[in-house]
């Protein structure tokens, strides 16, 4: 708790600081389009990061260097706490050929030479969870994070949520389990 | 407009020059950061190289070292770029919020103990020399303190030497006032006792011719002591004023007709005044200003004596055509046991404005040597 309120502050004394004494854009990212959905056995979430990725990136995925995307949920019930999901979007550049590879959990991967594809798909989350529907009325909250990223050829490790201005992106919303559709 | 306090501008100007200074210098960082950074975004050698990448299997892998190399330093060099116009921004506003935190800080421990300098400096201009500071604060506060504490410590210590030095003066003067005064009625008393006791010795027959003369001498000098512990008396007890509506001009009518049968005094008093004032001190104050006027004037005295209304006030003078007052003595003919007539004690005028004062009257006196003196009282009148 005190790590995420640490954060917190963090990010906005940060967010005052660019406002005040830089022309830094970076990016502000934003989870939009947040929907949770549900069928029998699955729930459905699905979210866009927007303005993400826009600034800076293209270069930083063009190194070759895989690049993690990470969105973590975090699953709470009426009757108790049911754990967090970690889902990963992967994006990792072959020099050689000039073709990105959009690897997602649980789908086939993506490859594509266009940067705008690739900035779109690693802005995109879709997910299904089993779930008990004793869980009942279920709040789902999702953050959006970066690793450190390992440079090899120059044996240095560097922060990628610099370029996010050290903010975290979230949304939450909730869903009720046991009414059937 | 209000004038700013001094706090108020250091601040300003603290904040101008230091904040300022640092926001233009940040401003130049950040001009060159962008810079840097539009310069990166141009360079782009991976297309080129990759071209290259047929020639030969050395040469392909040679490239894509190249290559690694190159694109790893250029997203490199934009998260350091990134994170350094972050942190330069972050650190100034760190700076700014803490420097000034530690100005208000200082400026407020500064300002407190001035404060309690100032509240102790009005103490001591109110006669309070044992007011005491805590030595507490920055070493220069406390420094300042200390001196502080010094100089009241040492002011105490003159006014005590002073209030000691001025008793034993007053005493010395009374003594030699009291032995000089109590010396003069006794030489008669002496001389006639001897002189009865003479007659008795060598004849006796006659001494009755003696001894209502020397029975006079006796009562009369015993008289003059009763009068001179009666002064003195009287001064000392002139405190408490037992206020009471009071008709100056009645009052003065019944002092002045004692003194018409000897001497010719004028009445100029205007009437339907009143004032709140001790009626035995008033009485005290004209018998005492009356009989000094009399006393200055050594031959055909001409007296006047006026009460006459201005704005709020009763205004009362007494006017003798006597020898004045030098310069000099204006300024001390109220001090205790001053005088210039070779009888008194010199405790007249001191007592006249010790009752004049705590009647709440003014008094001012303007004098000639050789035109005369005119005594002034000015007391506020009251309504019935």
């Amino acid at each position: 708790m005190f790590d995420a309120l640490g954060s917190k502050v963090f990010s906005t004394v940060v967010a005052l600081s660019m406002l005040l004494f830089s022309s830094f854009k970076g990016n502000d990212p934003a989870i939009s389009q947040f929907q949770l959905s549900k069928t029998d056995s699955y729930l459905y979430v699905k979210a866009q990061l927007s303005t993400a990725f826009e600034n800076d990136f293209p270069s930083i995925f063009a190194s070759g260097v895989p690049v993690n995307i990470h969105y973590d949920l975090d699953l709470r019930g009426a009757n108790g706490y049911h754990g967090k999901r970690r889902v990963t979007n992967r994006i990792s550049y072959d020099l050689a050929t000039g073709i990105y590879e959009i690897r997602k959990e649980g789908l086939p991967s993506i490859y594509s030479k266009s940067i705008s594809e690739v900035l779109h798909e690693a802005a995109h989350l879709e997910v299904a969870i089993p779930y008990n529907r004793e869980w009942g009325e279920l709040k789902v909250k999702l953050s959006a994070s970066l690793p450190k990223v390992y440079f090899k050829e120059l044996g240095k490790q560097m922060d990628l949520m610099v370029l996010w201005k050290y903010k975290k992106p979230g949304a939450s919303g909730s869903i009720d389990l046991r009414r059937l559709d | 407009m209000r004038k700013l306090s001094l706090r108020l501008r250091i601040f300003i100007l603290f904040f101008t020059v230091s904040v300022g200074g640092l926001v233009v210098l940040n401003n130049v960082f950040q001009d060159k950061h962008n810079n840097i950074h539009d310069a990166l975004s141009k360079m782009e050698l991976s297309s080129s190289l990759r071209e290259i990448r047929q020639a030969s299997r050395e040469d392909s892998l040679k490239a894509q070292s190249l290559m690694r190399i190159y694109s790893e330093g250029k997203a490199a060099v934009n998260i350091a770029l990134s994170e350094s116009r972050i942190m330069t921004s972050l650190v100034l506003l760190i700076i700014i919020v803490l420097s000034t935190a530690i100005f208000l800080i200082v400026i407020s421990r500064i300002n407190k103990p001035l404060k309690e300098l100032k509240n102790a400096t009005d103490q001591i201009r109110q006669g309070n020399f044992s007011v005491h500071l805590s030595e507490k604060g920055m070493p220069e506060i406390r420094e300042l303190k200390s001196s502080f504490n010094f100089m009241s410590c040492e002011l105490e210590a003159v006014q005590t030497r002073l209030l000691i030095a001025e008793k034993e003066m007053i005493w010395k003067d009374l003594s030699r006032i009291l032995a000089h005064e109590i010396k003069n009625p006794l030489t008669p008393i002496q001389l006639a006792i001897q002189r009865l006791d003479e007659r008795l010795q060598t004849d006796p027959d006659t001494v009755n011719d003696i001894l209502k003369e020397s029975l006079s001498i006796i009562a009369q000098e015993v008289e003059n002591l009763r009068l001179l512990a009666q002064d003195f008396s009287q001064y000392a007890r002139a405190n408490q004023p037992a206020l009471e509506l009071l008709d100056p001009a009645e009052a003065l009518s019944e002092i002045v007709n004692s003194y018409l049968s000897n001497y010719e005094i004028k009445l100029d008093l205007a009437e339907n005044l009143l004032i709140r004032f001790d009626k035995t001190h008033f009485y005290q104050i004209i018998t005492n200003v009356l009989q000094n006027a009399i006393d200055a004037c050594e031959e055909n005295p001409k007296i006047e004596v006026k009460l006459y209304k201005e704005r709020s006030y009763a205004v009362l003078s007494i006017i003798d055509n006597g020898k004045g007052i030098a310069e000099e003595d204006l300024k001390r003919i109220f001090e205790p046991y001053f005088s210039r007539k070779t009888k008194g004690t010199g405790l007249g005028l001191a007592l006249v404005k010790k009752l004049a004062d705590v009647n709440h009257s003014i008094i001012r006196v303007k004098s000639s040597p050789g035109e005369g003196s005119n005594f002034t009282f000015i007391i506020e009148e009251k309504s019935p």
